[in-house]
């Protein structure tokens, strides 16, 4: 069965990524079951609410138009 | 203000963090072996780590890793403490960290050696000097 970060991740993906990139991007969105609940300015913020009204597993946050990060040299990977 | 210093081996820091997922001091029941990397943008974790402390993922996000490849992986919020005094012999347990703040980190591949790589978000809120090979980090 799908967490809501992996289920939330693809409907993101495939409906709201470009709006969302469009009118918030920089911004963290807060998603439960696929639903854009709200947006915010730190991820922190985003976390603890999400946390605090649904609880852990419940919600998703996603980084809105954020770059892929680089851990460095040393994060080894399986490919 | 605190102070640690760790001793580089073979060109590598490793040091003994703490990590929860609730800021209640339950981080000090699970301490894991952190690589200081001023290489990596953030803050990781292996999977082996968020399952021993009970996280659970918040979020899916990308990462680059040397060769360029980008790979998708989990997000995850955790409480991250560092210590802040010298430990008396090597391998001495370490009981006196700084408490840090909630980071929302990647979930690495498997790593051999460490769980944690400590990260520029986490480093930048910190005083960290080499000297010869001594790390001295001070927050």
């Amino acid at each position: 069965m799908a967490t809501q970060a992996e289920s939330n991740h693809i409907i993101y993906m495939e409906r709201h990524k470009e709006a969302a990139e469009r009118d918030h991007h920089g911004e963290v969105a807060l998603m439960v079951d696929g639903k854009i609940i709200d947006y915010f300015t730190s991820e922190s913020d985003a976390y603890t609410t999400g946390r605090d009204r649904y609880g852990l597993g419940n919600f998703s946050i996603e980084l809105v138009g954020a770059a892929p990060i680089d851990l460095g040299i040393q994060a080894l990977a399986f490919i | 203000m605190p102070t640690f210093i760790k001793p580089a081996v073979d060109k590598r820091v490793l040091i003994q963090v703490a990590v929860s997922v609730a800021r209640d001091g339950s981080e000090l029941d699970h301490r894991f072996a952190g690589l200081v990397d001023t290489g990596a943008q953030r803050t990781a974790i292996t999977k082996r780590a968020a399952h021993e402390i009970g996280a659970v993922p918040i979020g899916r996000d990308s990462f680059v890793v040397a060769s360029g490849h980008q790979i998708e992986t989990n997000l995850y919020a955790i409480h991250l403490a560092i210590p802040v005094e010298s430990p008396a012999p090597e391998g001495t347990p370490i009981d006196t960290y700084a408490l840090g703040t909630t980071l929302i980190v990647f979930e690495l591949p498997h790593q051999p050696d460490y769980d944690v790589i400590i990260g520029m978000d986490v480093l930048s809120m910190t005083h960290i000097s080499m000297h010869g090979d001594l790390l001295v980090i001070s927050v």
